[in-house]
């Protein structure tokens, strides 16, 4: 196959890659910013001084962030809640979302209309922490998990997905006898792996960044996440209480602590993306299920 | 296609089987640590009787900083000289009142709750608390010794006891401005005493250094500025009432000069979007002359951060100014509740609370854990002047403060000073700050106000309201002629019953 | 052939798609509808200590039907916030909503698949920042006395009050939304061009069709039905103009234009626990947000013949 490349699609290219550019540009900057407040000296980033490279390099932030017994535990923890509850999540998502991607499912309508109610309209904490409390949930792991069991949002992103594929190849595996349940999973999934990426992406980014939930289920000290524990500190770094550790906070300014638990907090994430990101690159034929 | 989905669904089971052992085994601790009430009821009376089991305690309390609550060197010596196991349990740091409600309403159950006074006055009307009259005078003589009849007055319900009172440490002068003493040597200007020479420093600043902002601050208020028009007290007592000092005409005197400020470019003009790091910033790298000043931030960095950025900076402290009659007044900080630890009804173990929190207050106790061992972790001269060993005495008592439920009121004011003098710089400028004590210091009409129902309910909003209402007058986005209209809204948002309760109690003290 | 009829041979059939409903279903009932029951917190006078729990207290709580909205509506304030929302909301949908449609198509275009991941990797950071942080740097760039004012002012114009000014504020919320969000929004329409079928590019190119015309003809209809239902949905939103951003960036000076409903109800609520007042202010905008949502499906049908249900 022959792929001319004419001047009108020479100059496309060249205007993508001059925005695209300029729109990284615009977006790393800051960040650039961002991670060298969190390596400068305090009394740079007290006075704001900061630009986009270090002044006074130093280590103090990350070491103040990183070395408490918490951190690790903290860490821990969101890293169990995250795998586990992204997979339980895509499990519970997509078993809800094939049925629904049926036109001629009977009670669709009815159905999709709860979906989308419940996600408009909320209760409040009260009930919400009522609830738990009657699961026995209160100050459990679980409790982090099953507020994200089922975004109704994630599920509908799925389901359009999913109804956007050729019929032909499921119809003709109903013809051969095959059930719903091996037709999804043996044929309808694997075609679906670029939403599938992305909403594995966009689950496991809202159990990381979970900040309310763990905030109101959690006491004890050993279940926090990390975002409870990043949160803290950035707290306590701004809290000028008269008996405040007076050494802590000659060396803290909060806005180093800040930046440091942001790329702490970020770091993982952004380790796992570029696996998911396959996924999302167009061009590459999955298989050979598509057309 | 079936050989990749495969190990997908079985990894998919094996997740979900973990976390249903997690999740069961999450219930089962979770029910172990909280007492049903119909438990509590048929243990309180064993217990009572049972003085040799000492039970394990609950304590709740609000956030505390970079502290391992359960594991500080403090809590290791608690455990040892009460003999009691506690296990503290910390609220958030955001919102804390909100997890506060939750949780005591849905029913878990602490013995002990360390909280701020608003929300022991919440709880306190909701029946929360155990009644301590008669527990506190078989038990908790350390306690009646320790803390005085007043301060357990301003927490009396009914005239009976449900709290014990921690009051804030020492009143001390907190506040002051900082002004870059290098250019006013450079431009000979004085240190301003009055109004006149602050404008005048200000304007002088302005005119020869036009890349300067000459005074930046966050907020509207400023009790070293609001000294020249005698406006020290909030909520002052005028003809023999408890009034607002906002309704008083000097207020708006204040308002209209801190409008010409901000007209003449002599105030920040984003002082209103300006956090407290942002004034920080604003004035150690160079950029402001001027800005609201305290003494721990003396000692948390800010002379040395100026000296980095701007080689010749020096720091001078600007005292409350004066009015035209010389007089000049600032309300010290303190004069006021800290905190209050109660006992929840529903609690089994209230005279084993009651004896833990005594036991911290006994003479032979009560100093070894607040500042640990004389000549070891501190050093007292003089009877009173307590100083610090460091680096140990951080070590050891830095976050001894956690740990208290009240502190005997005789000695605590003096030993608290050794927490100041943990770094010398801090120990200085508190120092500094308040050796004109004497001279600028003015008692608050509602020294010791406990916390009232009305300002629960409004306070907040209310505060927030004048904050912005102000912030607006000084912009130039409200025209200060509606300052009538203001004061209407302000008693119809509940300021009339704030003040109300307050002169009511106010009478009732000074009968 | 789907056996449309209803009777036993649909059943027997599809019975397990019911059964794959079970989980999400049952959790949404469990998770989602049960708490709604709070809702009836909105026409009580709520107290949480009323009884020996939560639910005790909601069920002996006094009712006083619709007092909390007229007290919501009753706030002089009340229309000019609601007001300020609406046209908030409005002007990001316009600007912003197109945006990350446009990104993922400019990236999707790119061929080098190093340059793809490094932009997308980059372009979806900001969205992990938190808009305390996003804040600090825009005041420093953007304040009255930032480097954007001082170049200003150096080329003889005068300084622009991005956060002061209530004419400009508005715009600086709108822009600084769209700096964060875009990234993280364009993922979606992402992956939506990676379902499309590339024989038809592969067509059309031979069929010498141009860059532009293939992504009017082929990317952009392909991703239709994702572009439909997330406005759809973005249409829901419309009473939330950006709580936790404006909260974060505003300022007294700029109330007049960027106070919304959410910032209004909580400095009225600030250290009230009136859960029943921020219910109701919350009921109202789930309500109104259903009634778009199902309205911008409506229009969606309609135009598109793409639809939610």
């Amino acid at each position: 196959m022959l792929k001319r490349k004419t001047k009108a699609d020479r100059i496309f290219l060249a205007l993508n890659y001059m925005i695209l550019t300029l729109t990284g540009l615009l977006t790393i900057i800051p960040i650039l910013h961002i991670l060298a407040v969190s390596l400068s000296d305090s009394r740079a980033v007290m006075a704001n001084t900061v630009s986009i490279f270090p002044k006074g390099f130093q280590l103090e932030y990350y070491k103040y962030v990183l070395s408490k017994h918490d951190f690790y535990t903290s860490y821990r923890n969101t890293i169990l809640i995250t795998v586990f509850g992204t997979a339980l999540s895509m499990l519970f998502t997509v078993l809800a979302a094939y049925p629904l991607s049926k036109p001629w499912l009977r009670g669709r309508k009815f159905l999709l209309m709860l979906f989308v109610f419940s996600m408009i309209f909320y209760g409040g904490i009260v009930p919400s922490y009522m609830l738990m409390k009657v699961l026995g949930l209160i100050d459990s792991l679980w409790a982090l998990i099953v507020p994200f069991l089922l975004a109704q949002f994630n599920m509908l992103v799925i389901k359009s997905y999913m109804e956007g594929l050729p019929v032909s190849i499921e119809e003709s595996a109903e013809m051969d006898g095959a059930g719903p349940t091996r037709i999804l999973f043996s044929i309808v999934l694997p075609m679906c792996l670029p939403v599938l990426a992305s909403m594995t992406l966009f689950y496991a980014v809202g159990y990381w960044n979970n900040y309310f939930h763990a905030r109101m289920f959690i006491s004890s000290p050993e279940k926090r996440t990390l975002q409870l524990y990043l949160n803290d500190l950035i707290i306590s770094a701004t809290q000028l209480q008269n008996d405040m550790t007076v050494e802590d906070f000659l060396n803290l300014s909060p806005g180093g602590v800040r930046a440091a638990t942001i790329f702490a907090a970020t770091l993982p994430i952004l380790l796992f993306y570029p696996y998911l990101q396959k996924y999302f690159v167009t061009g590459i034929t999955i298989g050979s299920v598509k057309g | 296609m079936m050989k990749t989905i495969k190990p997908i669904i079985c990894f998919l089971l094996v997740a979900f089987l973990l976390i249903s052992i997690t999740a069961c085994s999450g219930e089962q601790s979770q029910n172990a640590e909280t007492p049903s009430p119909e438990t509590s009821a048929q243990t309180k009376d064993e217990n009572s009787q049972n003085t040799e089991d000492k039970p394990k305690l609950k304590v709740l309390t609000w956030y505390s900083a970079n502290v391992d609550i359960n594991n500080d060197p403090t809590y290791h010596d608690v455990v040892e000289r009460t003999g009691y196991e506690v296990e503290y349990f910390m609220l958030p740091a955001d919102n804390p009142g909100e997890k506060l409600n939750l949780e005591i309403s849905g029913g878990t159950v602490y013995d002990i709750l360390k909280l701020s006074p608003t929300d022991f006055s919440r709880l306190l009307s909701q029946g929360v608390y155990a009644q301590l009259d008669e527990v506190l005078a078989s038990r908790g003589q350390n306690i009646l010794n320790a803390i005085s009849q007043e301060s357990f007055d301003t927490i009396r319900k009914d005239g009976k006891v449900y709290g014990i009172p921690q009051i804030t440490e020492r009143p001390n002068i907190g506040a002051c401005l900082a002004i870059r003493q290098d250019i006013l040597d450079e431009l000979s200007l004085p240190i301003p005493t009055n109004l006149d020479e602050f404008y005048h420093v200000l304007k002088t600043i302005k005119q020869k250094k036009p890349d300067m902002i000459p005074y930046t601050t966050d907020n509207p208020f400023n009790p070293i500025i609001q000294s020249a028009f005698g406006l020290y007290d909030g909520y002052p007592e005028i003809d023999g009432e408890i009034t607002w000092n906002g309704k008083l005409p000097q207020m708006r005197e204040y308002l209209a000069f801190m409008k010409k400020l901000y007209d003449e470019d002599l105030l920040d003009k984003d002082f209103a979007m300006n956090k407290s790091d942002t004034v920080l910033a604003k004035f150690t790298s160079g950029k402001a002359a001027v800005m609201p000043y305290s003494w721990y931030q003396a000692g948390a960095g800010t002379p040395d951060a100026l000296k980095e950025n701007v080689p010749q900076g020096k720091i001078s402290l600007v005292f409350p100014l004066e009015d035209e009659n010389g007089k000049a007044g600032i309300v010290p900080a303190g004069f006021s509740l800290n905190n209050v630890s109660g006992v929840m009804k529903k609690s089994p173990n209230l005279e084993h609370a009651i004896s833990f929190m005594d036991a911290k207050l006994a003479p032979e106790n009560f100093t070894f854990l607040t500042l640990g061992e004389e000549g070891v972790t501190f050093t007292v001269e003089e009877g009173n002047k307590y100083r610090p060993i460091m680096p140990i005495f951080t070590e050891k008592r830095g976050n001894a403060y956690v740990y208290l439920n009240g502190f005997d009121e005789k000695i605590y004011p003096d030993m608290w000073l050794a927490r100041i003098w943990r770094d010398p710089n801090l120990g200085e400028a508190f120092e500094m700050l308040n050796s004109q004590y004497d001279k600028y210091a003015v008692k608050p009409a509602l020294a010791y106000l406990p916390p009232l129902p009305a300002d629960g309910k409004y306070g907040q909003s209310l505060n927030a309201f004048v904050e912005d209402t102000f912030t607006q007058y000084i912009m130039g986005v409200k025209p200060l002629e509606d300052y009538d209209d203001f004061l209407n809204q302000w008693d119809n948002q509940g300021g009339l019953e704030i003040i109300k309760e307050r002169d009511e109690w106010y009478q009732a003290q000074n009968k | 052939m789907h056996t449309k009829s209803g009777g036993k041979e649909y059943w027997k059939r599809y019975y397990s798609l019911y059964l794959m409903l079970i989980p999400g279903l049952s959790y949404v009932v469990i998770y989602k509808f049960l708490p709604l029951v709070g809702l009836t917190m909105a026409f009580q006078d709520y107290q949480i200590f009323l009884g020996d729990n939560i639910l005790e207290s909601m069920m002996l709580s006094p009712f006083v039907g619709l007092d909390n909205f007229k007290r919501l509506f009753a706030y002089g304030e009340f229309a000019h916030v609601f007001s300020n929302t609406i046209i908030i909301s409005l002007m990001k949908l316009f600007i912003l909503f197109p945006i990350p449609i446009i990104l993922a198509v400019l990236i999707s275009e790119v061929p080098s698949i190093h340059y793809k991941r490094t932009l997308q990797t980059v372009v979806y950071l900001p969205h992990f920042l938190s808009w305390v942080v996003v804040f600090g740097i825009l005041s420093t760039l953007f304040g009255s006395y930032g480097a954007v004012n001082e170049l200003l002012t150096k080329i003889g114009w005068k300084p622009i009050g991005f956060f002061s000014d209530p004419q400009v504020f508005r715009w600086t919320l709108v822009f600084s939304d769209g700096w964060k969000e875009m990234g993280w929004g364009s993922i979606i329409y992402l992956s939506a061009i990676t379902g499309i079928n590339s024989e038809l590019y592969e067509a059309a190119t031979i069929d010498g069709a141009q860059k532009m015309q293939q992504i009017w003809n082929i990317t952009l209809p392909g991703i239709l039905p994702t572009i439909a239902m997330m406005l759809a949905l973005r249409m829901g939103g419309i009473l939330n103009a950006g709580f936790e951003q404006i909260l974060v960036m505003y300022n007294p000076g700029v109330y007049s234009t960027a106070d919304i409903i959410d910032t209004f109800v909580y400095r009225v609520g600030l250290g009230k626990m009136d859960y029943s007042f921020g219910t109701a202010a919350g009921l109202f905008n789930s309500v109104i947000g259903f009634i778009m949502v199902i309205g911008g499906n409506y229009l969606s049908k309609r135009v598109t013949e793409h639809s939610i249900w």
